[in-house]
């Protein structure tokens, strides 16, 4: 029983303790590391609570570490690194009269310490000292009415007696135009990437692009154009602009809203990339010199070219082949069909999401100068709810601030939840939420669907995949004390996950043949929610490789297979006018048996010759072609798989059996339809039967109306094809049976290819 | 250079090694005027096709045994182009529907209704009707198999369809009931060995009496299999001896291996390794429900006795669910997982 109560997942004693009430910013400036679990509250809720009062939470502990907080099962690495480092070490009941009993601190994040009422602490005033100078830094520089803010800021205020709601600054203004960077220095992240979108503008000259995309790739300057990519709201447009502001061009923008068909985008645009603009001569201060006004035209979004804009990528690719003057095409998905073939025509640039500690200047000093207040951790929380995307940051921000002026950490998380983008998850993350113990158990049964149906066709798979790699918590509750109990248990987990994964395989196919789609959260909870139930807990160590769960193997196999049966049944189908078994049987009892016949005497030293016309001979016999010989060796297994069959045939004999192969002409059962055309149709007359003799008699047939056809449709490339394999084969037919028998078939053969040579070369000058 | 199998296999209805009785009833059934719809079934191996070709021989001569292929091209409702091979002479064609996977009722509703909307053409066949024979029948779909039904009745004047099967039991009761069931049963050891000898003495080799014996008891009623078993052996080893090895086929003997594996060790990590080796098996071509069968009776060879019984009810549980499910490693692997879960917990309980 002890260790059920030691591996049971989330708190022991869930509540028993009071969740303490500290001073505001009493953790500020300390850093936390959690290990383990904690007895009365969940490692989140206690993560949660640390940056509730201005604590760092980080994984891993180092030296600017202060604190780590160890529960039950703490990881041996972070013990051992936190003693190393002598970091101090705290419980729970620790953490807790840790928040009870410090002192609170200004929230350096404000540049207003009078407006807190714990500022009178002395420890508190170096620390606000300490965090004002970043802060001062960022903004001083950033905005030309800082003054103001300042003034504004410094008024005093006390909690009480703040007034209900100051009024914001009256304009009309959305924040994210307001507060437009004007400058490089202004852009939030991606800042090699705004100079290099900048040097490449500047020494723009069309006479040094290159055509070839290998050329554009290592040298942006070596293009016409820039593809920009990434996420929406992360500043891609307003670089753009900023940039071509800042060197001096003249922007020309076609988005989504504009037209941009073929015709239009031709129409329009090429007379401007062809041409230069009157204002460049004539405007003063570019007298002399005339790289003055020039024009960069600004494709946004052109991923999203729908299909009212037929064949605008075509041109748009056109225009940038012999454009005079640079384009900047800007989009969110690189990968979309759309845009790919655009892609090997431009320089590739691609923008990165900012992290926190990009953004979170700018935004502070933004809030500070609309008056709002916001608290510790609060731009984290936003950043990490938004995905980086700065434009909503700032639109959630400004809506906030009509309703209060202070943001602290707790309504940030319920604003940022709120607001929360539906976002779609990758496979592997909705894998790792299901079957990682933690996650699985904190998640309620419905959000456990909910990820089923994030795409419900490939997380059963990414399911069955990896349930097979996990160590199931189930199984060290449930298995006692004893090892092999618990191993055997974990087996159960198993078996059962995987007896409900096979049970969702016939839901889903009575799903799929009754077209039945309101069976799919029944399938959801067999395939997805049951087994990870079962399977959820921690991955087996030696399993771990490439650090995530591996993506279903399911789908190559199964490619795989459908190759294989192919060639199986091509093989069963040219065997069929010998054989009478059907694919399987072929595959089970022919096969194993012909794969020697058709290899060994090759591999016989005293004469390869006479192997290889063995060998051929037998594949004649059963109308086999070269590729089938080539898929009997790839269907063996084992003994019978093409490595060990093969090894020991001598490359120079192998060769020699496909040239030999080649020359040589063979019985075929049956032209496929599609190299017959239509042509032959009408044509069956008799079929090629099991002997010569017969083959022979057939394909004289053949061979003449093949030439009628030669004559009544020149540009039949079918009936072409028709008539010289035809030729060929009936006339090394004829040579056999001249010969009478098969030792000089490679002498029919030759006769054949020169008979074969002149039909067709015949066949060639009827065309003329 | 054919296979002992393919150059010896009889070609009419009196050169038939066994079953003698069936052979009776099939030459008179083909003397009389009436021929109904046949339903030929039996395991594989056993002769079917053999004897669906010698009566169609009794019935129209020579000219039967003049086969062609041709590949005809359908146009699904969905647009889809789907291609199937026929095997044809002038008086029989032959199909096998399950090529074109869940397709196979447009096949037949195109396909036959064709073949029975034509009257014979050649004045000197010796009878009216054309002989449609379906392969496989068994993995007909129930569309498919509907779509039979009426066209089998309305035009018995034109067609007659021989269905060909290794079992009826998904053969629907309608189709069952217009045709006469005729089962080819698997020929008993006696009989293989039998044949195997004529074969040898055509071939001018000696089969040991015992060396016969095993292999004809190692193919398990399949014909085909012992003749080409036969030959294999021949090629690796020649002449036989009666303790002479006999050697399995490349997949028998990895599903062996794996038996043996899966017995040897119950772990979650041996399972992965055994979901690779099912995985190579399928990529191989062999059948699910031959790989499930054949790993079932290998493993079952290997422990005790005692909980045989619930390690086959298993293997018959998963089959059924592999039948009617699309993935079928899901159900092999299952099969495993439940049969390592219920061997660990009965080797624990067998030590305490």
């Amino acid at each position: 029983m002890k260790i059920l109560a030691k591996k049971n997942s989330g708190p022991a004693a869930p509540g028993t303790k009071e969740i303490p009430v500290g001073e505001e910013n009493c953790l500020a400036n300390l850093t936390f590391v959690f290990t383990g679990e904690l007895s009365s509250i969940s490692r989140d809720d206690a993560q949660d609570l640390v940056k509730r009062y201005g604590g760092r939470v980080t994984g891993s502990v180092s030296g600017k570490t202060s604190y780590v907080v160890v529960g039950e099962e703490a990881g041996a690495s972070k013990l051992t690194k936190a003693a190393s480092l002598k970091v101090k070490q705290l419980d729970e009941d620790g953490l807790f009269d840790l928040i009870r009993n410090a002192k609170g601190k200004p929230d350096p994040s404000s540049k207003a310490p009078a407006t807190k009422k714990s500022t009178s602490s002395a420890s508190a005033t170096t620390s606000a000292a300490e965090n004002k100078a970043p802060v001062a830094a960022a903004s001083s520089s950033f905005y030309s009415n800082k003054s103001s803010v300042d003034a504004k800021g410094k008024a005093p205020m006390t909690e009480a007696a703040r007034p209900p709601l100051q009024p914001m600054n009256q304009s009309s203004e959305l924040w994210t135009t307001k507060y437009k960077p004007t400058k490089y220095d202004d852009v939030m992240g991606n800042k090699s990437n705004v100079t290099k979108l900048a040097t490449w503008l500047k020494n723009w000259n069309a006479s040094t692009a290159s055509e070839k995309p290998a050329a554009m790739k290592e040298d942006p300057g070596k293009s016409r154009a820039i593809l920009i990519s990434g996420p929406p709201g992360i500043g891609k447009t307003t670089a753009a602009h900023l940039v071509a502001k800042l060197e001096g061009f003249e922007i020309v923008e076609f988005n989504a809203s504009d037209t941009r068909s073929k015709k239009t985008v031709a129409d329009v645009v090429k007379e401007m990339t062809g041409s230069h603009t009157l204002a460049e001569y004539f405007s003063k201060e570019s007298a002399g010199q005339h790289k003055a006004k020039r024009q960069v035209l600004i494709m946004d979004e052109v991923d999203g070219m729908s299909a009212g804009d037929r064949g605008g990528i075509a041109e748009l690719i056109n225009i940038i082949k012999k454009s005079k003057i640079p384009i900047i095409c800007i989009c969110n998905d690189r990968q979309s069909p759309k845009v790919k073939s655009l892609v090997n025509h431009c320089y590739d640039m691609r923008f990165m999401r900012p992290k926190t500690a990009e953004v979170e200047k700018t935004i502070k000093s933004i809030c500070q100068k609309e008056g709002l207040d916001l608290k510790f951790n609060v731009v984290d929380t936003l950043v990490k709810s938004t995905q980086s995307d700065i434009r909503q940051i700032l639109n959630m921000l400004s809506t906030y601030r009509l309703q209060s002026q202070e943001l602290s950490f707790d309504q940030s998380r319920q604003l940022s939840q709120s607001s929360e983008k539906n976002m779609a998850k990758s496979p592997w993350d909705v894998t790792g939420t299901l079957l990682n113990r933690g996650s699985f158990r904190d998640s309620s049964f419905a959000d456990k669907l909910e990820l089923y149906f994030s795409d419900f066709s490939l997380i059963p798979l990414m399911i069955q995949e990896n349930y097979i790699k996990m160590d199931p918590t189930l199984a060290h509750e449930t298995g006692g004390p004893t090892k092999i109990g618990q191993d055997i248990e974990a087996l159960n987990c198993l078996a059962n996950a995987a007896e409900s994964i096979a049970f969702a395989d016939v839901v889903s196919n009575v799903q799929m043949k009754t077209q039945n789609w309101g069976l799919l959260p029944f399938h959801g909870v067999m395939s997805t929610v049951r087994p990870a139930f079962f399977t959820h807990g921690t991955v087996v160590a030696q399993n771990f490789y490439g650090g995530g769960f591996a993506f279903p193997g399911w789908l190559g196999k199964n490619s795989n297979q459908g190759k294989n049966m192919r060639l199986l049944k091509e093989v069963q189908m040219h065997m069929r006018l010998h054989v009478s078994a059907d694919k399987n049987e072929v595959r089970q009892s022919y096969l194993p048996a012909m794969a020697p016949l058709l290899t060994h005497p090759l591999k016989e030293s005293d004469g390869a010759t006479t192997g290889i016309e063995t060998v051929i001979r037998t594949m004649d016999e059963y109308y086999l072609t070269r590729e089938d010989w080539d898929s009997i060796l790839d269907l063996g297994m084992e003994e019978c798989s093409a490595k060990v069959l093969t090894d020991g045939i001598p490359t120079a004999v192998k060769t020699s059996f496909t040239r030999t192969y080649n020359k040589t002409n063979h019985p075929k059962p049956f032209m496929s339809a599609s190299l017959l055309g239509k042509a032959s149709r009408g044509g069956g007359g008799g079929g090629p039967a099991p002997d010569l003799e017969d083959v022979v008699e057939v394909d004289d047939e053949v061979v003449a109306e093949g030439d009628e056809e030669g004559d009544a449709d020149d540009d039949d490339v079918g009936a072409d094809r028709l008539i010289k394999q035809k030729v060929a084969r009936g006339a090394a037919a004829a040579a056999k049976k001249a010969s009478g028998s098969g030792t000089t078939a490679a002498r029919g053969g030759k006769r054949a290819a020169e008979s074969a040579g002149s039909s067709s070369k015949g066949s060639k000058k009827q065309k003329k | 250079m054919a296979l002992y199998v393919d150059k010896h296999r009889p070609s009419s209805l009196d050169k038939l090694d066994y079953h003698a009785s069936l052979t009776d009833q099939l030459r008179k059934m083909a003397a009389s005027p009436d021929f109904p719809h046949l339903l030929v079934y039996g395991p594989s191996g056993a002769g079917k096709k053999t004897r669906i070709m010698a009566v169609l021989k009794e019935i129209y001569g020579q000219t039967v045994e003049k086969l062609k292929i041709d590949q005809r091209t359908f146009l699904t409702p969905s647009n889809k182009k789907i291609e199937i091979n026929i095997v044809s002479s002038n008086y029989h064609m032959e199909i096998t529907p399950s090529d074109v996977g869940s397709n196979d009722r447009l096949v037949i509703q195109e396909l036959i209704k064709e073949v029975a909307q034509t009257q014979q053409v050649d004045s000197s066949a010796k009878r009216s009707f054309k002989v449609v024979i379906l392969n496989e029948a068994d993995t007909l779909s129930k569309d498919a198999q509907h779509a039979l039904r009426r066209t089998m009745e309305k035009y018995m004047t034109n067609l007659r369809v021989i269905l060909c099967t290794n079992s009826t039991s998904r053969i629907i009761g309608p189709i069952r009931s217009r045709c006469l069931l005729v089962r080819v049963a698997a020929p008993s050891t006696d009989e293989i060995l039998q044949v195997m000898t004529k074969v040898a003495i055509k071939e001018g080799i000696h089969i040991p009496d015992a060396f016969g014996t095993k292999i004809a008891e190692m193919s398990g009623g399949n014909l085909r299999k012992a003749l080409l078993m036969l030959e294999t052996a021949k090629v690796k080893h020649y002449p036989f001896s009666n303790d002479h090895p006999i050697p399995l086929t490349d997949w028998e003997n990895y599903i062996k291996e794996t038996a043996k594996l899966i017995v040897a060790e119950q772990t979650p990590k041996r399972l992965q390794d055994i979901r690779g080796r099912l995985y190579e098996l399928l990529c191989h071509c062999i059948a699910p429900e031959v790989i499930l069968k054949t790993l079932m009776f290998d493993i079952i060879k290997l422990v005790d006795v005692g909980i045989v019984p619930e390690i086959v009810k298993m293997a018959a549980d998963y089959e059924q669910s592999m039948r009617l499910g699309s993935k079928p490693i899901f159900h092999l692997e299952a099969f495993v997982a439940k049969f390592m879960a219920l061997y660990k917990r009965f080797l624990f309980e067998l030590m305490q």
